[in-house]
């Protein structure tokens, strides 16, 4: 787009810078410095009359523009119709809001200290003193409107919405934001109501006190929670609210001649002007130092205790935290804690082997006995074995007597027949049958060759278990030794990675949303939102291919612009794995070590058990071993007795 | 004296910029279901991602979801825009609208309660009720509890009829003339609302509402 300076020299318009409701600011083509801003509207006559005053009034007064983006020139169309002006480009600056909000200011601002933020307050007053001594009132004041710069400078933009008198001359603001209102302008028609002095110096008041007491708008709090009501009625009771509240700023802590300042402002109509509002923070500036923990803390001078870390320990929340800038690790190798464990498992001696096997006293030579004696004759049954035959012979001859002489015969007979009757009773009776009593000696030795083979039997278990629980623990010291390689691998890896993440992090901060891309209409940056391309570092071909209705175009386009915005970037990137990054390793790492040892340490413990356990087991089977040897000879000493020698 | 330190201080010390509340009352009721419920899922992202364009919106404007659809269910606290991660919508029973509105008008009571406690100042809460279908539950007392919110300014109360929605409850319930969604425009519903909100959010705590006619020839309802 092509338009024209008074002259009639062609200005040409790059990409949209921003977009408001008037109209949209552009890059001027060719002069970095400035912007240029284009209504959606041809401004009425009134608006451009004001221009035409704002830019010849510049020429007298140059330092009208030192701080906000004055108009500097106008625009025209090919029709010499006004269509905008050129100013100063801002680059880089951060809205005021970013900068008073604590948790946003640690992000864009994170070594800005409590005096940062009254140096920007008392920048603030300097711009505001500039535009008052020219008779110009800001009228909309607003958060959206100032700009912070790194160096705690500020600018306003919108300008062509000052207030201006000169003379006949007025030009009106008609808008303007509840919040920075003063109490008589509130629920007023600012187009029917000319704003003065007092008004803007309500609003300076605000934006110090939101810099000062870290966001607060001064009236929040008030009993109705609606800001319109609690200024309109001058609700105003911060001072109690810090009491009630600790993790508000308390309200002695600003100096008295900023505390009076403040209530000047906000409860009576002669309000601090905004050369007094410099001098006091200026003042107050000066008295500042960093508390001893944390330098970033900055405390007035003769404060007894930091209040911001009070505030830290009272309500949890820290102002200000400053990321290291440097990180010194206490990292070691895993020697120190590893030696005392080498040293406890070489004193556990490992249970005995299962060939290691020596029969209790007395067992073998029990069963040898045993053996010797079942092998042995079988032993008589003398005393039945007479009686039998004896018996037999009597009925035999009994038999033969009955031939001759019956009566006796039969007597006879009977006796014999009753003698061997009695031998079998006898026998019966008197004596276990010899080959249940073998029988159970071969039991009961059985059972001792059952206890000789559970013994190797447990030794095999004990010894495997043994040698299990020393592999893995050989196993663990080589993961806790590898600990440090890991580490140090992860950290050349991130040290590796780091331009691309810190590239990546930038591209982040370039939302799509607010880009001007050549081709992109609005409605196509939705539907790129909706499936999570939000931002410069969402722009890959891969993911954009998958996104239906996305032209070839189109896709250039926004990878084009994605390699603008990283040109833009290569400038700004880290120089190494943050503090808070190597940190993270380390105390990832430390755990992951700590963990291994502790494992070492239970799986010591265990193998110390077992080998207690598995000393206990093989001496009770050993005993056990041992009595069933002295039963087994007992038992044959018996049997021996009762058979062999009768 | 020792003062207990309630947890949302936190919350409130690192960002203490005047909220905006507002909840949403979806229907999920088994009708919803098929192409309305995905619409809706996908107006849920529009809303974050045009809330979030604005750096004072995302930080003032909070969030809470509450569905019913068989049950009434919380499905996100109120969270700021820049923490706000849109549920997922499953459409499925019955709709106790009755009791969706009873419970999103407590939840803005108790929000501006926590808000009160911790001196953040604060818009009127929005209440944006979204319904295809017949209350399957008793609903007059909800509508008595909304004339009470709207007559004590404590909650602004919107209400968005989908196809078959019973337009005369809805008028019942919402003291503003509830709306009738062109189609599917799901989306346009949630770019409007968000232009709402963020106008609500920077406006300072203007009483009245001025917000664009969505019931325009270009709008995304009618009456």
């Amino acid at each position: 787009m092509i338009v024209y300076s008074a002259d009639g020299k062609p200005v040409e318009l790059g990409s949209v810078l921003g977009r408001g409701g008037e109209g949209a600011v552009h890059l001027r083509l060719g002069d970095e410095s400035q912007a240029c801003k284009v209504y959606t509207k041809p401004p009425t006559d009134q608006r451009t009359a004001k221009l035409t005053w704002m830019v010849n009034r510049l020429h007298a007064h140059p330092d009208l523009a030192q701080w906000c983006t004055w108009p500097q020139e106008l625009l025209f169309d090919d029709q010499h119709q006004c269509v905008g002006f050129a100013m100063q480009r801002l680059k880089e600056l951060r809205p005021i809001h970013e900068v008073y909000q604590p948790e946003q200011r640690k992000t864009v601002l994170p070594t800005a200290g409590w005096d940062f933020l009254v140096r920007v307050a008392t920048n603030c007053a300097r711009m505001f003193e500039t535009l008052h001594k020219y008779d110009v009132i800001v009228g909309d004041v607003n958060e959206r409107n100032i700009f912070v710069d790194a160096d705690a400078t500020v600018h306003l933009v919108d300008c062509d919405s000052f207030q201006i008198r000169d003379g006949e001359q007025f030009f009106g603001t008609g808008v303007g934001v509840v919040d920075y209102t003063p109490p008589e302008m509130q629920g007023v028609d600012f187009r029917l109501v000319p704003r003065t002095v007092e008004h803007d110096r309500f609003g300076l008041a605000v934006i110090a006190f939101k810099l000062l007491l870290m966001g607060r708008h001064p009236f929040s709090g008030g009993a109705s929670g609606d800001l319109h009501h609690a200024i309109a009625t001058k609700d105003w009771d911060y001072p109690q609210l810090a009491q009630r509240l600790r993790h508000l700023l308390p309200w002695s802590v600003v100096g008295p001649p900023v505390r009076a300042a403040f209530i000047a402002a906000f409860t009576e109509d002669q309000r601090p002007s905004a050369a007094l509002w410099i001098e006091r923070l200026a003042a107050f500036e000066a008295g500042l130092q960093p508390c001893r923990r944390e330098p970033l803390h900055k405390v007035p001078a003769g404060l007894g205790t930091c209040p911001w870390c009070t505030i830290e320990q009272v309500a949890g929340y820290a102002y200000f935290s400053r990321p290291q800038t440097q990180y010194h690790s206490q990292w070691q190798s895993a020697d120190s804690q590893l030696a005392p464990l080498d040293a406890e498992l070489k004193a556990l001696v490992p249970p005995r082997q299962p060939e290691e096997w020596q029969s209790p006293p007395g067992m073998e030579a029990a069963i040898a006995t045993a053996r010797a004696m079942l092998q042995a004759e079988r032993p008589p049954d003398l005393l039945g074995w007479y009686l039998a035959l004896g018996g037999g012979l009597v009925a035999t001859g009994g038999v033969a007597m009955a031939l001759f002489h019956p009566s006796r015969g039969v007597v006879v007979a009977g006796a014999g027949v009753l003698a061997l009757v009695a031998s079998r009773w006898l026998t019966a009776r008197r004596q276990v049958p010899w080959h249940k009593v073998t029988a159970a000696i071969e039991q009961q030795i059985a059972a001792m060759r059952e206890i000789e083979a559970e013994w190797k039997g447990e030794a095999l278990r004990f010894r495997d278990q043994d040698k299990r629980l020393r592999a893995w623990l050989a196993e663990l010291r080589v993961q806790v030794l590898g600990v440090n390689e890991q580490r140090q691998r992860e950290i050349d890896k991130l040290e590796g990675s780091q331009v691309s993440e810190a590239l990546r992090a930038g591209l982040m901060r370039y939302d799509l949303a607010a880009a001007s891309i050549l081709n992109i209409p609005v409605e196509k940056k939705r539907a790129l939102a909706i499936r999570g391309v939000l931002t410069a570092a969402d722009l890959d071909r891969s993911k954009l291919a998958a996104i239906p209705g996305l032209a070839d175009a189109q896709i250039e386009a926004l990878i084009a612009w994605r390699r603008s915005t990283e040109a833009l970037l290569t400038g700004s990137r880290a120089q190494g794995p943050s503090p808070a990054q190597l940190g993270a390793i380390d105390a990832n790492f430390q755990h992951m070590r700590d963990n291994l040892l502790a494992e070492m340490r239970g799986a010591l413990g265990t193998l110390r058990d077992s080998g207690q356990l598995a000393d206990g087991r093989m001496a009770e089977l050993i005993e056990q071993g041992k009595q069933a040897g002295l039963a087994l000879q007992a038992r044959v000493e018996a049997a021996r007795r009762e058979y062999i020698e009768h | 004296m020792t003062d207990q330190i309630p947890f949302a201080a936190v919350e409130f010390a690192a960002n203490p910029e005047p909220r905006c509340a507002c909840v949403l009352l979806l229907d999920t009721s088994a009708s919803m279901s098929g192409a309305r419920i995905s619409e809706l899922q996908e107006g849920l992202a529009v809303l974050k991602y045009e809330l979030s364009q604005d750096l004072l919106a995302r930080k003032r404007v909070e969030l809470a979801v509450v569905t019913f659809g068989g049950s009434v269910r919380m499905l996100s606290e109120f969270t700021t825009v820049d923490q706000f991660e849109p549920p997922i919508l499953h459409a499925d029973g019955l709709t106790p609208l009755g009791g969706a509105v009873t419970t999103g008008l407590e939840l803005v009571r108790n929000r501006k309660r926590v808000y009160r406690q911790n001196g953040i100042a604060c818009y009127r809460p929005w209440v944006f009720l979204l319904t295809d279908g017949e209350p399957s539950d008793p609903w007059q007392a909800a509508a008595a509890a909304v004339r009470h919110a709207e007559t004590a300014r404590d909650a602004a109360f919107f209400a968005v009829g989908v196809g078959e929605a019973n337009f005369d409850v809805l008028g019942q319930l919402s003291v503003r003339q509830p709306l009738m969604l062109r189609g599917l425009q799901f989306r346009q519903m949630f770019q409007w609302l968000s232009t709402s909100l963020k106008s609500v959010s920077h406006s300072g705590v203007s009483d009245e509402l001025s917000l664009k006619n969505p019931t325009a020839p270009d709008g995304w309802a009618k009456l």
